[in-house]
């Protein structure tokens, strides 16, 4: 690529990442001083459950793709370690077709809920709703665990959940949680939210830098539920920009279905945020997020041992390989 | 192992569709092994555990039929988080404590199974536990130790009690050195190893004589001005000591001859010992047997008639003037050159199989080698002799202090105890050379040397010479060498498999242990008293 095509698309990150004008962030977003609210840190005697998934292709068939997934939480009593918990570790077959009956017997046995479909845009995308049931089902069990005044983190966004395929789902943990008086909170690692009319802008940096500028060297949070940012977070929970310590470079989208008791989970996921390995994010999740984590080699390992069941099924490896999409091919050594 | 999620039309249960397991803070992940060959081993402990270079640890391994020993060779702090989390001020306030570990280094020493030790050709299974080696997995060692104690066993910092470090008596022929820095305790060593070997000479199982020839007076009473003992100290055992001293003081002791060398013993071979020489002077030198009568070439060397004589045969007259002014004072600096001499007494303790001391204090560097050289030689004769004619007697380990001296691998003046080194063994004659600095001893002599003291060497040239010609492989312990504190040593011996950790026992205390295996120790009482009705230590002139 020529160097001056390098130089304008530099630019053109540029001009969307850096804020220029704190004044045009403040009047395009509708983000004033006065949403910024300071955050207290606080330390408390109940347990920090952590919530986190992962997958990782096994094999691509081009009709349908194993992919290994894997689920489960971390506990924390303070800044102490209890346990954690796998919730799911197997691999999970992506099949158009099939999908109801992969999915169901789930959402029957954990939900109640005996329905579920996806629009045609969504089939291709079974294996993140797969994830993606395996991490509700892990946060319906740590909620199980879960005591009153319990803090539940959630690696994810939890807004716009009604209009989702594991709308009901959700709506009967946020239930169960509420009547249990546990807190949970879904924490961004990565938000699509932006601002601006033109171009996207990252929403949470900016308003990062906002606050920074406001509240430097403190920990705070703002509201965006209402705000002028796309997308618009549904009405079903609270959105936040949260800057969980006062030395951390990064701010996260934090999303909350109990209103009521935002400022206090909030100060309690802040008064754990302060580790050295991951300052300024939720330590439990930090955790978690390594725990849950599956490694190339791991996937590689279960390819390895997949195509070997495959041979004792009756199948040759070159009939399961030659139906494997190209690109495994290319970019692996089988 | 993960399962293909799979239809079940029955409605599986909670607990068969999920997989679930937990681990919890009690679950032990550290002091397992993690990797990682036959060569090198390496496990986790927690970071605030201290284990130390050269300690040696327990690896059990997991099939339960075979122990693993390996010692630390270095540690490493290591974590499964991989950032910049620990730099910064931040970096004290990490949460996950388990999650940051020592990562352990250690080579393998070999396997223990069924009761044995051997090498270890196999490696422990992975995540096999390690823990500590203690005193009872080390009891294996007891049945390897030879019968000359000189320490205790030392894991780390932690010594061993139950595991005493013995040398075996049958290795002392095959040479020993000893090597450190000053100050490290090479003449503690040695009066422990004197003090061993006359224990066993007064308990009738010597089975070799120790020469030590001591330059600094030290050994037969201690440092003076000090606090320290000699081996005269060791009354208990006296028996298996005599004593030998240039020192008018020392020799008013009732245990101590006076040293004497007579002057006929004297051959033109240890004059050349004592100066570079030029090829002329030498060339003279190796002439004199020729040309004079062996008894009285020394009083012909320096007369005007024994000059002129050298002439004649062709010898420039300077040659032959610095060849005799040399011998005058040579001979008028050392008063122990007599007309009788010690010799043939310290050969036949030798023989004995006791220690024998020769105490020189306060002489000269040039003399000490003069006399070491004239004894060794008649050693060598005297044992080179009595084995053409099967004559029964112990073997004999002499000793040389600041041995780079003699060993360097010169020509001339060193060839003597080199012949010892590399000959010595066939005659039952070992040395046992002292030296701060092995880099200056020649290499393929050093090889010879099966038994090695090390007692800590900070130069690295000094520990690599080592590491070429130790019989074991001792290029792992390159920190743990450096690392020695006063009075710990690494020995690399025959017959003990791997490079033993030793504390050495401090000179005063071994004396006061071995006075009390005998009831005191006093000379008075016991075996002293007969010692006193018998004339004390003091050897029988000839």
């Amino acid at each position: 690529m020529e160097r001056r095509a390098l130089e304008e698309i530099a630019l053109s990150i540029k001009e969307r990442l850096k804020l220029e004008s704190i004044e045009q962030f403040m009047e395009a977003t509708g983000i004033a001083k006065s949403d910024y609210k300071p955050l207290e840190a606080e330390e408390f005697d109940g347990l920090t459950f952590a919530v986190d998934g992962s997958n990782l292709s096994v094999c691509d068939w081009s009709i349908a793709q194993a992919n290994l997934i894997r689920a489960g939480y971390a506990v924390y009593r303070g800044k102490t370690w209890q346990r954690t918990k796998t919730t799911f570790d197997r691999i999970f077959l992506a099949d158009r077709r099939s999908y109801r009956d992969q999915f169901l017997p789930y959402m029957k046995a954990f939900f109640g809920l005996a329905d579920l479909t996806l629009k045609e845009t969504e089939l291709d995308r079974l294996t993140t709703y797969f994830r993606e049931m395996q991490e509700y089902i892990a946060l319906s069990l740590a909620l199980d665990e879960a005591r009153e005044g319990d803090l539940l983190l959630y690696d994810g966004g939890l807004s716009q959940w009604k209009d989702r395929p594991f709308g009901r789902a959700l709506d009967a943990i946020f239930t169960r949680a509420e009547e249990k008086g546990a807190s949970i909170l879904g924490v961004s690692k990565s938000s699509s939210l932006s601002w601006g009319e033109e171009i996207s802008r990252p929403l949470v940096q900016h308003a990062a830098s906002l606050g920074e500028r406001l509240f430097p060297e403190r920990a705070w949070y703002v509201e965006i539920g209402e705000k002028m940012i796309d997308p618009r977070p549904g009405d079903a929970v609270k959105s936040y920009v949260v800057r969980f310590h006062p030395k951390a470079s990064r701010a996260f989208r934090v999303d909350a279905p109990s209103g009521d008791r935002i400022s206090l989970a909030l100060s309690h996921a802040a008064g754990y945020s302060g580790s050295a390995e991951s300052l300024g994010y939720p330590h439990a999740l930090f955790r978690a997020h390594h725990e849950m984590r599956i490694g190339r080699d791991e996937g590689a390992l279960l390819r390895l041992f997949l195509m070997e069941e495959l041979g004792r099924s009756g199948l040759e490896l070159e009939e399961a390989k030659v139906s494997l999409d190209y690109h495994e091919i290319l970019d692996d050594s089988l | 192992m993960e399962r293909i999620s799979t239809q079940s039309k029955d409605g599986p249960s909670r607990e068969d569709l999920l997989d679930q397991r937990t681990v919890d803070a009690t679950a032990k992940s550290t002091h397992r092994i993690i990797s990682r060959n036959v060569r090198e081993y390496q496990f986790i402990v927690p970071y605030k555990e201290r284990v130390e270079v050269g300690e040696i640890f327990s690896v059990h391994d997991i099939r339960g039929d075979i122990e693993f020993l390996a010692r630390v060779l270095d540690i490493e702090h290591d974590s499964n988080y991989s950032g910049n989390w620990d730099t910064a001020l931040r970096g004290v306030d990490f949460y996950d404590q388990e999650q940051i570990f020592n990562r352990i280094k250690a080579e393998p020493l070999g396997c223990v199974e069924a009761g044995s030790f051997k090498k270890a050709r196999t490696i422990p299974t992975k995540f096999s536990t390690v823990s500590q080696t203690t005193g009872d997995e080390f009891s294996f060692l007891r049945s390897v130790m030879g019968d000359i104690e000189v320490g205790r066993l030392r894991n780390g910092s932690r010594v061993v009690e139950d595991i005493p470090v013995a040398l075996h008596s049958s290795a002392m022929d095959h040479h020993m050195g000893v090597f450190a820095t000053t100050g490290m305790g090479k003449s503690n060593f040695m009066k422990v190893f004197a003090a061993s070997c006359m224990r066993l000479a007064a308990d009738g199982r010597s089975s070799f004589g120790l020469l030590v020839v001591d330059p600094h007076g030290e050994y037969l009473k201690g440092a003076k001005g000090g606090q320290s003992k000699g081996l005269v100290h060791l009354k208990s055992y006296a028996s298996g000591l005599a004593c030998f001293s240039t020192d008018r003081e020392n020799r008013s002791m009732p245990q101590v001859e006076e040293l004497s060398i007579a002057a006929g013993e004297i051959d033109p071979g240890d004059i050349s010992v004592l100066y570079d020489w030029s090829s002329a002077q030498r060339d003279a030198l190796e002439a004199i047997d020729r040309v004079f009568d062996s008894s009285s070439w020394l009083d012909e060397i320096q007369s005007p008639a024994g000059i002129a004589r050298m002439v004649e045969e062709g010898f420039g007259e300077n040659t032959i003037n610095v060849i005799s002014r040399r011998i005058k004072t040579l001979l008028g600096r050392n008063s122990y050159i007599q007309k009788r001499s010690s010799i043939p007494n310290i050969i036949r303790n030798l023989k004995e199989g006791k220690v024998v001391l020769v105490d020189i204090p306060r002489m000269s560097d040039r003399s000490e080698l003069f006399l070491l050289s004239i004894i060794s030689r008649r050693i060598m004769d005297e044992y080179k002799r009595e084995l053409a004619s099967g004559e029964e007697r112990k073997s004999c380990l002499i000793t040389i202090e600041e041995a780079q001296r003699v060993l360097g691998g010169g020509s001339g003046s060193i060839s003597r105890f080199e012949t010892i080194a590399r000959e010595g063994r066939k005659f039952g004659v070992g040395l046992c050379a002292i030296t701060q600095q092995p880099k200056l001893i020649d290499k393929q002599l050093l090889s010879q040397f099966n038994t090695l003291v090390i007692l800590g060497l900070s130069d690295r040239n000094d520990r690599s010479r080592l590491e070429e010609s130790a019989k074991q492989d001792l290029s792992s312990m390159d920190i743990e060498i450096q690392t020695l504190e006063k009075g710990e040593a690494i020995i690399s011996t025959l017959n003990i498999p791997f490079p033993v950790p030793a504390r050495i026992h401090r000179f005063e205390d071994y004396v006061k242990t071995l006075s009390a295996e005998v009831g005191g120790g006093d000379l008075l009482r016991g075996r002293g008293a007969d010692l006193r009705k018998g004339g004390g230590f003091r050897p029988t002139l000839d």
